[in-house]
């Protein structure tokens, strides 16, 4: 198998006497989607945050494309390329759809404040090439006759589309969703599972997706991993993972 | 009395093709106009114009490459997309080959695009993206082996598809960017030899009746056909057009493929369906076709968005488009406080040929049109025969369909029309009717003498005028032997922003007429909001009492239009909105009334019964092929 992109090694995480992590050990590949599922309090956020240094690991080491990243400030994980999209609506209700989008470049302009407010050679040209960009990403979810749509006004699928266009904003080498679907109709779902899918294999970005639906997970995922009790207890194909004794236990729920 | 003939007149306009098939056109154009814009298409928020010199030069390259692929003369190119530029790019390619093209509406089913493949013989197929190559790729049978090359314009979801057949459309014009200057010359060579008697387009009826057959258009029949209406309307030269119904319809072969070639035209491109109403006013087109039903869409929207305006707003709008405000300063103030403002939203500021054709089209949306200074005009006509009248010359009656229209000299004789015993028109003259693809019998059947029977009813009027009655097998008899007007009753039910669709019935077996409605959901949601009333379905709220009410005094205004026997004694709404899918519409949006009347017949009868509701059972299909059922107590009320 080629490289890992993301990895974490042996990660332990404690808060007070609770193991939110216990010798976790994980890993996302080029051209993959791998799903976290697990009952409530089994980690499965713990690690997300560990992944992108919102949390520090007690002990255990998380890299990004072969460099060791366990101990970079989080503001670091996003200049590196490691994107997230969070649990619930975290977009500007008052603007638009585009400029929701042209939010998420921020970490990649250069401008200071007097180019923007002199809006005149180079602060003008990169915000001409980051709205191309922008453009280009509306056209890649479908968003165009909402281009200009005040954000407030869009239903909740469509807002969490935008929030997912301003995560590729930052051009993401990987791409970590917590949750995408929750509250979402099954239209939006099926829209969703298709731009993730579309994202894994047109941007080419790997996706690590944390996922209640289990249709969903079942449905578009390259591999799963399986968490309780702050450890990771199956890993494998959806079928191969469906199948395992322990999963059914823990997670599915026993027959009858 | 009316007359029972009606001959038309040669044209004086110099814009004739020349008996040059349309890639002729194109080359002898494209070394006149040059750098001037020929395509626009808006991508990624930016317009992106194509000169005449680039497509040219795209347009050969492609023509290359297709002749790589088999593509020569005679053969058939299936297209299957939205409107794109680069449709008409291929097209155009297709036919410098000698061969013809065949365009599918984008929501065709697996089995219209199998039979279609078939029927036509195509080796070669045209897709927009993932759900037309999906398609492509479910053909069985025949089909399957006798399609070579699946060319794709979107590559979105394709990207890990395998099928050695695909081929992504920057790989064809990679292809055909090698071609040597011995290749340059064939294609020349081919260029040059076309006929404009040869087949350009073979376009398939949507088929209310039975099997689509392949109508085939001829170069000289789309030339033909767009000089009628260069020639009556005295079209201005670089109009601007927006490319919207589809290629599928012979109405946009004449219009855009070949119109534009000898207007000429500059053609814009929406971004996608979804953002044709807000890319239309960034066009501000001058030259619009839009099917009856389009206009009223864009009229209930019209009304729907006035029901959000401020009251002293709406006052406004309502006072700028009554009598009123028609003449003297009244029209001017009318005019330059509001009528330009409701044009210039609605994207028609700058409109000066607006066409509808297709089915009729009620008055009151004509002529609300009329009175926010909309110049519309009916255009009547059959893929067959082609175009035949339209409201030109300054007349315009909504009631009407227009006069004869001019023919290219170069072409043919003039226009004529008769009328026979059977109320049916038929019609000669111009290029004619070139025949049914691969179906002689057929040919025969419609064709004798010469003469092309039309099937539509029609009176010609003393001074020229038509006057759309039915389809020939659609006047209906009541019991007793009375006729009735169907098509009248649901055009003006439609006219109504509540109704999106209605029906008529009625036949021998009943004395009476009853009308079955389809509620626009939008807009009667709106109204039953504002009226604070409760509902969570479709269903639901196609059966409101309220609702009800409202369609109840709808139909009693247009029957006191209708002599007593011909008036709608009751009415039901459907439970459901009528769907192609579901096979109660054609791809077109026309009526399927067979499909209609067999499946809702337990609610027609009770309508005859005299019954107060009747329970209703029907199967919705959706497009991923799964099934559910809607079961609903159905009202029945009488008007």
């Amino acid at each position: 198998m080629n490289q890992a992109v993301l990895a974490a090694a042996d990660l332990c995480l404690s808060f007070g006497a609770i193991k939110a992590l216990d010798q976790v050990s994980f890993s996302v590949h080029a051209h993959e989607l791998l799903s976290i599922i697990g009952p409530n309090g089994a980690g499965k956020s713990s690690l997300l945050n560990c992944l992108s240094g919102f949390y520090r690991p007690q002990s255990g080491r998380v890299s990004f494309l072969g460099q060791d990243v366990t101990r970079l400030p989080v503001h670091r994980y996003a200049a590196l390329g490691v994107g997230r999209t969070f649990q619930g609506i975290q977009t500007y209700a008052s603007m638009s759809v585009r400029e929701n989008i042209l939010c998420g470049f921020h970490t990649r302009m250069k401008g200071g404040l007097l180019s923007g407010l002199l809006y005149w050679g180079p602060g003008r040209r990169e915000e001409d090439a980051f709205v191309r960009e922008a453009e280009e990403i509306i056209e890649f979810l479908e968003l165009e006759e909402l281009r200009h749509a005040p954000l407030g006004e869009l239903p909740y699928g469509l807002r969490k589309r935008v929030d997912l266009g301003r995560a590729l904003a930052m051009r993401p080498k990987v791409l970590i969703m917590d949750e995408p679907m929750a509250g979402m109709n099954p239209e939006e779902k099926s829209d969703l599972a298709r731009y993730i899918l579309d994202i894994k294999e047109g941007r080419r970005i790997p996706v690590v997706l944390v996922e209640h639906d289990m249709d969903v997970v079942m449905d578009i995922s390259d591999r799963v991993m399986v968490m309780e009790w702050g450890r990771s207890i199956a890993e494998g194909t959806p079928a191969a993972v469906r199948a395992d004794p322990r999963v059914v236990q823990a997670y599915l729920g026993e027959a009858g | 009395m009316s007359a029972r003939r009606a001959s038309g007149s040669h044209g004086r306009d110099p814009r004739s093709a020349r008996r040059r098939t349309l890639p002729q056109l194109l080359f002898a154009h494209a070394a006149e106009y040059a750098d001037r814009p020929f395509l626009r298409a808006k991508r990624q928020g930016i317009w992106n114009a194509h000169s005449w010199r680039e497509v040219a030069a795209r347009v050969r390259t492609l023509a290359h490459a297709l002749r790589r692929h088999g593509v020569g003369r005679g053969d058939v190119v299936v297209m299957i997309s939205e409107n794109l530029p680069e449709l008409y790019l291929l097209e155009y390619a297709a036919q410098a080959l000698g061969a013809a093209v065949t365009c599918l509406y984008p929501d065709a089913s697996s089995a219209e695009l199998d039979y279609i493949v078939q029927h036509s013989g195509a080796r070669l197929l045209v897709a927009q993206d993932q759900e037309q190559v999906d398609k492509a790729l479910a053909l069985e049978g025949a089909a399957a082996p006798q399609l070579q090359t699946i060319v794709y314009l979107e590559d979105r979801g394709l990207w890990d598809y395998t099928d050695a057949r695909l081929l992504p459309l920057p790989a064809l014009l990679e292809e055909g960017g090698q071609a040597d200057a011995q290749a340059e010359q064939d294609l020349q060579r081919c260029i040059d030899e076309g006929q404009d008697t040869q087949v350009a387009v073979l376009c398939y009826t949507s088929g209310t009746t039975g099997r689509p057959k392949g109508v085939v258009l001829t170069h000289r029949y789309l030339t033909d056909n767009a000089y009628r209406l260069l020639a009556s309307f005295e079209v201005p030269r670089d109009i601007a057009y927006l490319s919207y119904i589809s290629p599928a319809w012979a109405a946009e072969q004449i219009i855009g493929l070949a119109l534009g070639l000898m207007a000429p035209s500059v053609i814009h491109f929406a971004e996608k369906p979804a953002t044709v109403q807000a890319d239309l006013r960034e066009i501000g087109p001058q030259f619009l076709l839009f099917t009856p039903r389009q206009w009223e869409m864009m009229d209930s929207a019209l009304a729907a968005a006035m029901l959000d305006a401020a009251p002293w707003r709406q006052r406004l709008v309502q006072w700028a488009l009554s009598n009123g405000a028609r003449a003297g300063w009244r029209a001017r103030l009318a005019e330059l406080l509001i009528k330009r403002a409701v044009r210039d939203n609605l994207g028609l500021r700058h409109v000066v040929v607006a066409l509808s054709a297709g089915s009729g089209m009620s008055a009151e949306v004509f002529d609300r049109f009329h009175a926010l200074g909309v110049p519309l005009r009916n255009l009547y006509g059959s893929t067959e025969a082609g175009l035949l009248t339209a409201h030109w010359g300054g007349a315009f009656d909504p009631a009407t369909l227009g006069r004869l229209l001019l023919v290219d000299p170069e072409v043919g004789p003039v226009l004529q029309a008769e009328v026979g015993d059977d109320d049916q028109l038929r019609v000669q003259g111009g290029s004619g009717f070139a025949g049914y693809h691969r179906d002689p019998a057929a040919t025969a059947e419609a064709c004798q003498d010469g003469r092309f029977a039309t099937g539509d009813a029609i009176r010609v009027a003393e001074d020229g005028e038509f006057v759309f009655l039915d389809r020939v097998k659609d006047l209906r008899v009541l019991q007793g032997g009375r006729r009735f007007p169907p098509q009248f009753i649901e055009n003006h039910l439609r006219a109504s922003p509540y109704v999106r669709d209605a029906i008529a019935i009625g036949d021998e077996r009943r004395p009476h007429v009853t009308v079955l409605v389809n509620i626009d959901a939008r807009i009667v949601g709106r109204h039953a909001e504002q009226q604070g009333l409760a509902w969570g379905t479709f269903a639901d709220l196609s059966q409101l009492p309220e609702v009800h009410a409202l369609l109840r005094q709808t139909l009693a205004q247009i029957n006191a239009r209708l002599d007593p026997h011909a008036r709608a004694l009751a009415f039901a709404a459907f439970p459901k909105e009528l769907d192609a899918d579901d096979e109660e519409l054609t791809r077109s949006r026309k009526l399927r009334r067979d499909v209609i009347e067999q499946r809702y017949a337990a609610l027609i009868d009770a309508m005859y019964e005299g019954a107060a509701s009747c329970p209703v059972e029907v199967l919705v299909r959706y497009r991923d092929g799964s099934q559910a059922h809607v079961r609903q107590q159905v009202r029945i009320t009488p008007v």
